[in-house]
């Protein structure tokens, strides 16, 4: 699976213009660290109701996006929050953070083509 | 036409990138946006500012999507806000309890923006509309509110005072504003004008046309002419000024006390029923009497009655007659009599009252179809 789904991408910029889709993504590469720090705390204070919207919330804007491969493994890991079982979360999470430093890179490149 | 013009939206998500593409979405639309972070916020602005609409995510920190609904559902001030929820495909249950708690409709995530549109769209006519009709009846309810009370400043506050007699009067109107009308003009310590009148519509447009009708009748009677040149007189300008193609039925009398004479003149109206002293009816001629404000030169029936001493008098309007039971039966002028007779021992006032309650009872509370006036006078 591609890091970005291209045509969602391209209807993003389609729609709101090149210049915004830049304003998106510094939002993007603003907010979601804080997402993950907040992902990570919860992991560590085994909660799972703040792991689950942290997750959440991450997989909403990523699938905005076209990182559907980022979405799929947010979406795992609210799915362990909402059943309480973060046993074997930590695995899913260094994956999750992996790939999101390859969707920002990869957006910042398709914007600037 | 649908409103379709831009409204002032509040958007709802935790998330900054979503409030930031949705808000990009509804200003590319023609809206204005304002965001809150999560539901607490939102409920504050909703109260500090006027929305037209809220696009709401479910999931949020720190009160969520339910709880914000729960908040408008007890206020009345916010309960008709169209809000639409934002969620993810697979809360389907969620979006489902939503629009059970007041939400009206639902988009997912990612939000495409013809559908996003269509719902917006859709939702703010459908508000436009009802603020609309909400609107336009608050303004009939004031007008209604308007002529009644301009109705209630015109019937007679006091019965005339005139030695000899004894006044009573009640008028039921059939609605919240009455075509029916009754006057007294005290023209000296002798003399008083009696009308009575009834306009040929109901509702607000009857309350004008009889306000008119009741000013015109109350300026003539102070010129002190006949009866029929009085009614003559009001029938000309009522030619001029009727639009509407109404129409009016008046009895118009001068009583004078010492004479014991009324002389009145009777335009389309029912003629008065005069009990003697022993409760007969007197026999009084009728010749044609035409309606006002349709005609050039109405006929108008003059007439000059001797009243017997300690005789009573009613002056009413069709509604009395027109009653109707559950049949369709009318009560009819003979009922009218009967009533009148079996109490006329009663005040004048008390004589109206009873006569109105048989009437009531024979209608068996049916919602009447017609204003009812009854006018009583009893001479020593």
């Amino acid at each position: 699976m591609s890091v970005i789904d291209l045509p969602t991408f391209k209807k993003l910029k389609n729609d709101v213009g090149a210049d915004f889709v830049g304003e998106l993504i510094a939002t993007y590469g603003a907010e979601t660290p804080q997402l993950m720090t907040k992902l990570q705390q919860a992991l560590t204070a085994h909660d799972a109701s703040a792991f689950r919207q942290a997750a959440h919330s991450i997989k909403s804007t990523s699938n905005t996006f076209g990182a559907l491969q980022l979405g799929a493994l947010a979406k795992e890991l609210e799915t362990m929050g909402r059943e309480g079982n973060l046993t074997n979360a930590h695995h899913t999470v260094d994956q999750l953070v992996a790939e999101y430093d390859r969707v920002l890179q990869t957006l910042k490149e398709l914007n600037h083509g | 036409m649908a409103d379709h013009s831009g409204g002032h939206l509040l958007v709802v998500d935790d998330n900054s990138v979503n409030r930031l593409l949705l808000g990009r979405y509804l200003q590319q639309q023609g809206h204005t946006v304002a965001y809150a972070e999560n539901g607490r916020q939102a409920v504050d602005m909703l109260r500090a500012q006027p929305f037209e609409m809220m696009l709401l995510d479910i999931e949020m920190p720190e009160m969520n999507g339910y709880q914000v609904l729960e908040q408008m559902r007890s206020d009345a001030r916010l309960r008709d806000m169209p809000i639409i929820v934002t969620s993810a495909l697979d809360e389907m249950h969620s979006v489902v309890q939503c629009i059970q708690m007041g939400a009206e409709d639902y988009l997912t995530k990612p939000i495409d923006q013809v559908l996003l549109k269509a719902r917006i769209d859709a939702s703010l006519e459908k508000k436009r509309l009802r603020d609309g009709q909400r609107d336009l009846l608050r303004k009939m309810e004031a007008e209604l509110d308007f002529a009644r009370n301009v109705q209630r400043s015109i019937l007679p506050a006091q019965l005339p005072r005139t030695t000899g007699c004894d006044f009573g009067a009640v008028m039921i109107p059939a609605r919240a504003v009455s075509g029916d009308f009754y006057e007294f003009i005290e023209l000296d310590d002798n003399r008083v004008v009696v009308v009575v009148g009834d306009v040929s519509d109901k509702g607000v447009p009857a309350a004008l046309f009889m306000a008119l009708t009741y000013s015109l009748i109350n300026a003539e009677a102070r010129r002190a002419l006949s009866p029929r040149e009085a009614l003559a007189n009001v029938n000309r300008y009522l030619l001029n000024m009727n639009e509407a193609g109404m129409f009016v039925t008046v009895l118009y009398g001068i009583l004078n006390r010492v004479t014991r004479e009324f002389w009145y003149a009777r335009a389309g109206h029912d003629q008065p029923i005069v009990l003697d002293a022993d409760g007969q009816p007197l026999e009084i001629e009728r010749k044609a009497g035409q309606i006002l404000g349709i005609l050039p030169a109405p006929a108008l029936d003059e007439a000059h009655i001797t009243l017997p001493a300690s005789s009573t008098l009613l002056l009413f309007t069709d509604g009395a007659t027109e009653a109707m039971d559950a049949a369709g039966e009318l009560f009819g002028l003979r009922r009218v009599q009967a009533a009148f007779q079996l109490n006329r021992h009663a005040s004048a006032q008390d004589i109206c009252i009873r006569v109105w309650q048989v009437i009531e009872e024979f209608s068996a509370h049916q919602p009447p179809h017609d204003d009812v006036t009854l006018v009583a006078i009893k001479l020593d």
